[in-house]
């Protein structure tokens, strides 16, 4: 987690953390770890995130961009959502 | 061009590596393996197996994610005339280790071996071989077998021998191992190719787990042909899967109805449907809004394969031909070649046309038992029928509809699971009393779970009671809700009624 969790952020780590690691503990979860390959989330899960990011941040998650490199792990997560908000 | 069958699995993939030695067997994340690519490696497998002392009719356990080390073990497993036992790699240690006692493997290949768990596998007396490196003394390291030089022969398997034990969620909680002889796996193979029209041309795309017996009528089906296996990535990205379909040429694919159903939703299928040759779809029957709306979404050349089967009856009871889909829609279709099926009362008698019972099926595919099982066996396997627990009807040309389960069973996605196995690990948490999970349905996953308790309601409990179960259970048999409540609805006799929770 950066110095200064972005609201964004904290949002998105504490939504990993209390549903898939059902903990409050930080240190669990590092921005880069791949949710498919760390076992964190699986088919279901991706797509109960992609419900989250529609419903809490207003983030449409199109067909196309439904990939590895924009939702596979917090890192990806928000550099993607930082280019759709651009 | 018709194929050629041998009386095994085995014979018939020793003939495909030496008539078709080039054709290709596995693609996976770029990596091609030809036939004789394939049966090389599993050659030394094989060879190394045997090597470890491991005799006939032996089991051994496999916990490895769909990819090329897990087929060259599965072959190399039968090279030594060994048993499969396939189980879930998402399994937690707790259940792995259970069924490896269950089926007294002698032997586990595992994919990512903690080394947590190395004393109590010891304890098993089972012997470990691992993809990751370890320093424990006395673990074989993968590679040692991918590379063992000394050959030997491939050990004769009887058609009537054990080849695979596949669990099942059973349903008195404990998982039943389904007892499959070469002849139960082959004589299934031969009918799916029959009714597919399965060759060597074929490429399917496959996304489902080998360690269910879908996937791995997949993976036999095309290799009793020649056909390639590309092994694709998971279904949380269904537009990669489409994308591959059309960069490989892929002519086939399998799913459940909520592989379809995210296909539809969530990839660009339906406005640029793969020119597949065939899909099938099976592991619980598909709504007719889904498939109409599948149909019409496809490519115009691609046949929709509606099947029904069972674990215990190899994989594959009935089919419906694609041409009659429209004019059978929500039927199962017809048994396959080598099946009989019949409908029955409570008290086994069999019923005419358009009468709801149970389904009761009858042929060569039909398993052995359930593994050291046999009061379960017993309840299942009538003089040569096997019954099947599901509820239906056939109409007046013998197609078959399916209108339930006679059990508790919730299917999720691609998976089958039984309450009573939830339950028993959430009533270990301190603050529940009782506990009573049910399916609810879901758009895209068919159902999904939501617990009720009875206890010390709270937040943090709820936390408490997932995070058990995520100690305890793979992903998908976590408790979406909780839903906590003063007391669970029962019989006099004292037994849930579920039927009262289902939402």
């Amino acid at each position: 987690m950066t110095a200064v969790a972005t609201n964004q952020e904290s949002l998105l780590r504490n939504f990993i953390l209390e549903n898939y690691l059902f903990t409050d503990d930080q240190s669990k979860l590092n921005n880069a770890d791949s949710f498919l390959d760390t076992g964190i989330l699986d088919s279901m899960g991706i797509l109960e995130l992609i419900y989250f990011l529609d419903e809490e941040l207003s983030i449409k998650v199109e067909s196309n961009e439904m990939i590895p490199a924009n939702l596979d792990s917090i890192d990806n997560l928000l550099a993607f959502i930082a280019k759709k908000q651009a | 061009m018709s194929v050629k069958f041998n009386p095994t699995l085995v014979e018939q993939f020793l003939m495909v590596a030496q008539e078709k030695p080039s054709n290709l067997a596995l693609h996976h994340r770029g990596t091609e393996l030809t036939y004789a690519g394939l049966k090389a490696q599993v050659d030394k497998v094989g060879s190394f197996l045997k090597s470890t002392g491991i005799q006939p009719g032996e089991r051994v356990a496999l916990v490895i994610d769909n990819s090329i080390d897990y087929v060259v073990a599965f072959y190399a497993i039968w090279k030594a005339g060994a048993v499969v036992v396939a189980l879930n790699p998402q399994a937690k240690f707790h259940e792995i280790e259970k069924l490896v006692k269950q089926s007294g493997s002698s032997c586990l290949i595992i994919d990512k071996l903690s080394h947590d768990y190395v004393d109590a596998l010891r304890a098993l007396d089972t012997q470990l071989i691992t993809m990751t490196k370890s320093e424990v003394a006395g673990i074989h390291h993968w590679q040692e077998a991918l590379e063992f030089s000394q050959e030997s022969d491939w050990h004769s398997v009887k058609p009537e021998s054990l080849a695979q034990i596949i669990y099942t969620s059973g349903t008195t909680g404990n998982p039943k191992g389904v007892s499959l002889s070469h002849a139960n796996l082959m004589c299934n193979m031969v009918d799916i190719i029959d009714y597919l029209l399965l060759t060597e041309q074929d490429k399917v795309l496959n996304v489902l787990p080998f360690h269910y017996c879908y996937g791995n009528s997949v993976l036999h089906t095309h290799f009793c042909v020649g056909g390639l296996v590309i092994l694709a990535g998971s279904m949380a990205f269904p537009q990669e899967i489409v994308n591959n379909m059309h960069q490989l040429g892929a002519t086939g694919f399998s799913g459940v109805p909520s592989t379809y159903a995210l296909f539809l939703s969530r990839s660009d299928w339906p406005d640029n449907p793969p020119p597949l040759r065939y899909i099938t779809q099976a592991g619980g029957p598909m709504g007719k809004v889904l498939t109409e709306k599948l149909l019409a979404s496809s490519h115009q050349s691609t046949r929709l394969y509606v099947m029904y089967g069972q674990t215990e009856a190899s994989a594959r009871i009935s089919w419906l031909p694609p041409e009659l889909l429209t004019r059978k829609l929500g039927s199962a279709g017809i048994p396959v070649n080598s099946v009989e099926l019949e409908i029955r009362n409570e008290q086994g008698e069999v019923l005419p046309a358009n009468s709801q019972g149970e389904v009761y099926v009858r042929g060569p595919s039909v398993m052995q038992g359930y593994w050291q099982n046999e009061s379960a066996t017993k309840q299942t396997l009538l003089d040569g029928w096997l019954k099947t627990g599901d509820l239906g009807y056939l109409d007046d040309d013998g197609f078959i509809f399916l209108v339930g389960r006679n059990s508790d069973m919730i299917k999720v996605g691609a998976h089958r699971i039984n309450p009573s196995e939830l339950e028993e690990v959430i009533n270990k948490v301190d603050c529940v009393d009782e506990s009573a999970v049910v399916g609810v349905a879901d758009e895209l996953l068919g159902q999904k779970l939501r617990a009720f308790i009875v206890g010390e309601e709270s937040k943090e409990n709820s936390f408490k009671i997932k995070k058990h179960c995520n100690e305890y259970l793979p992903a998908h048999k976590i408790p979406r809700e909780i839903v906590w409540v003063k007391s669970l609805p029962k019989t006099a006799s004292g037994k849930i009624k579920r039927y009262q929770l289902n939402g």
